[in-house]
């Protein structure tokens, strides 16, 4: 049998291309692309939610009080349906990033010349982007089904939101991911909290009408800011938004530096 | 010239960990050497791998992979196959090696002639559209060593790279590893439960046992140190035989037959043996030939482990 041709002078030293960085977000696309029924499952159930809010519960319910001021239900609902969309999302970039420590391919990524800010910044750029077109994708969903006469500045505000929204809370799922190590309890957790905060919280009723225990979890429900945060760019545009932007900015940062610390105490189990 | 691996006072503690995992080794390979490293499970061999990677941090004490701690931009120069054999398991062959030729610093349009080319070599030619979860454990591993040459490093660390391999696999790795090392100065530290593959491919051996070094030297040395494992004799008078037998255990060396011979072994042999040939010819017992066999590296590994365990 022929012994097998290898390298050369040429094959062993070529220049080096490219970075940590672009070779992050290269696995994470292949990993997104390739694996569509994640994608699926992302987009789905917020399709079919704003179907049967079209066909009938925006008849039952035509509009709510709203700071004081009446608004038709599907635009006080449609950023928590977006929202919803969004956690989805954000959920599949966490679980992807807690296996990669499970299937030990984390060893393997860190084996490699790759710097932890690279790594991360890749993540959250990568699971960011998913987030965002599946976001994007329910708002145009909606927009269709409502026929959607919002002024283009409402437009503006909303998709810097979805952005703002999406790095912030792919942040705190990679932050979940990164802290919780036992892998029962995180696929528990990354199960029950989307739908559990997202109607822990303003989402599908206006703050004034949730109960009274309601009203404190929906005070310390991260979601709640965020759908606050979408809803005011639909409703109000910037000059109500930006508040909840700032917000949702200041907790993709925190988040951010809570991943870069626990990956660091990660690397000494490895 | 500057060391390709240097390890000063290493230690490794893992969170929660009893006892450390490297307990304070102290090591230097050059440039160009290949390595075994070798030790009972859990002695140490994965983790301090896993530090000269610079995968995981040391809890104290340094290492210095050609003058540079194993920061990023010094992985550059290193490659593994790690017993674990990670892998995106859902994603296929291509996109694996595309995504490591993508953290190795190669464009793809330029990684996929030679991922073709390593493919062939190790027999995986094929199957680049199948996903890995579909590949054998075998394939896997081929794979692995497929990817960590995508760029030849100037380190490669090898984690148990025949385990899971039949011996045809095994060789081919190591008619490319040895064809690679010919080529270029390839330093390479192996870990291996196969001792004949480790005395075979390197010229140096490091023992650990419960995460320290308790020997440095070549396959040769460690063999000499585990010492003549075996004396045999060979009588063309079969009378002889009990004489052999009752000489052997009054010296406190065991006997055995084995055919036409008989198989003497136990401590100090070389020592013992002259007289018991003394005593037999007192006693007018024809020997026709006495031969001594060297220990095999695998015994002299297990002697000294046993006495290692032993002495703790």
């Amino acid at each position: 049998m022929m012994p097998p041709v290898l390298a050369d002078e040429e094959t062993a030293a070529p220049p080096w291309h490219g970075s940590g960085l672009t070779a992050t977000l290269r696995r994470e696309w292949l990993l997104l692309t390739r694996n569509r029924a994640n994608l699926l499952i992302g987009v789905v159930p917020t399709v079919v939610y704003l179907a049967l809010l079209s066909t009938s519960i925006a008849d039952l319910v035509p509009e709510v009080s709203y700071r004081g001021r009446p608004v038709g239900y599907p635009d006080f609902v449609i950023p928590a349906l977006m929202f919803s969309a969004l956690l989805a999302a954000a959920a599949i970039s966490g679980t992807a990033l807690f296996q990669e420590r499970a299937n030990g391919m984390a060893l393997e990524l860190w084996s490699y010349p790759l710097t932890r800010r690279q790594y991360i910044a890749g993540k959250l750029l990568a699971g960011s982007g998913l987030v965002l077109a599946q976001t994007v994708a329910a708002l145009a969903v909606s927009a269709a089904l409502f026929r959607a006469h919002w002024p283009a500045e409402r437009w503006a505000a909303l998709l810097c939101g979805a952005v703002l929204a999406a790095l912030a809370f792919n942040a705190l799922y990679l932050l979940l991911a990164t802290l919780v190590e036992d892998v029962q309890r995180f696929t528990v957790l990354v199960n029950v909290l989307p739908p559990v905060l997202l109607f822990a919280g303003p989402s599908f009723y206006p703050f004034d009408n949730l109960g009274p225990v309601q009203q404190i979890v929906a005070a310390v429900n991260p979601v709640s800011y965020g759908v606050t945060a979408l809803r005011e760019a639909l409703l109000r545009g910037f000059p109500g938004a930006w508040p909840y932007f700032l917000l949702l900015g200041l907790v993709g940062v925190v988040a951010l530096a809570g991943v870069g610390r626990a990956l660091v105490r990660q690397s000494r189990t490895l | 010239m500057t060391a390709a691996v240097v390890a000063t006072d290493v230690v490794k503690v893992y969170p929660g960990a009893t006892a450390p995992a490297v307990d304070g080794l102290t090591f230097s390979v050059p440039p160009g050497q290949a390595v075994g490293l070798l030790g009972p499970n859990g002695a140490g061999k994965t983790t301090l791998l896993k530090l000269v990677c610079g995968a995981s941090p040391v809890s104290s004490g340094r290492i210095l992979v050609h003058g540079r701690s194993p920061d990023a931009a010094a992985r550059r120069d290193v490659a593994v196959v790690h017993q674990s054999g990670p892998f995106d398991l859902m994603l296929t062959v291509r996109d694996n090696l595309r995504t490591a030729a993508a953290f190795r610093g190669l464009p793809w349009r330029r990684a996929r002639t030679r991922a073709e080319e390593l493919l062939g070599a190790f027999e995986l030619a094929g199957s680049e559209d199948r996903p890995v979860h579909t590949l054998s454990a075998g394939q896997r591993r081929r794979l692995q060593v497929v990817r960590a040459l995508l760029r030849v490093p100037r380190i490669l660390l090898l984690d148990e790279p025949s385990a899971g391999l039949d011996m045809e696999g095994r060789r081919r790795v190591w008619v490319s590893l040895n064809q690679l090392r010919r080529q270029h100065e390839l330093t390479i530290i192996l870990t291996s439960h196969y001792l004949d593959e480790v005395e075979r491919n390197t010229e140096r051996v490091l023992v650990v046992s419960h995460g320290r070094l308790i020997r440095d030297g070549t396959p040769a040395d460690l063999r000499n140190e585990g010492g003549e494992a075996r004396a045999v004799l060979r009588s063309g008078s079969v009378d002889g035989w009990p004489a052999i037998a009752t000489g052997a255990l009054r010296l406190g060396l065991a006997a055995a037959r084995s055919g036409d011979e008989i198989v003497l072994t136990g401590p100090e042999l070389r020592q013992r043996l002259p007289r018991l040939l003394a005593e037999l010819a007192e006693q007018r017992v024809p020997v026709d030939s006495v031969e001594l066999a060297t220990a095999s590296l695998e015994e002299a590994f297990a002697a000294l482990t046993r006495s290692e365990v032993t002495s703790r």
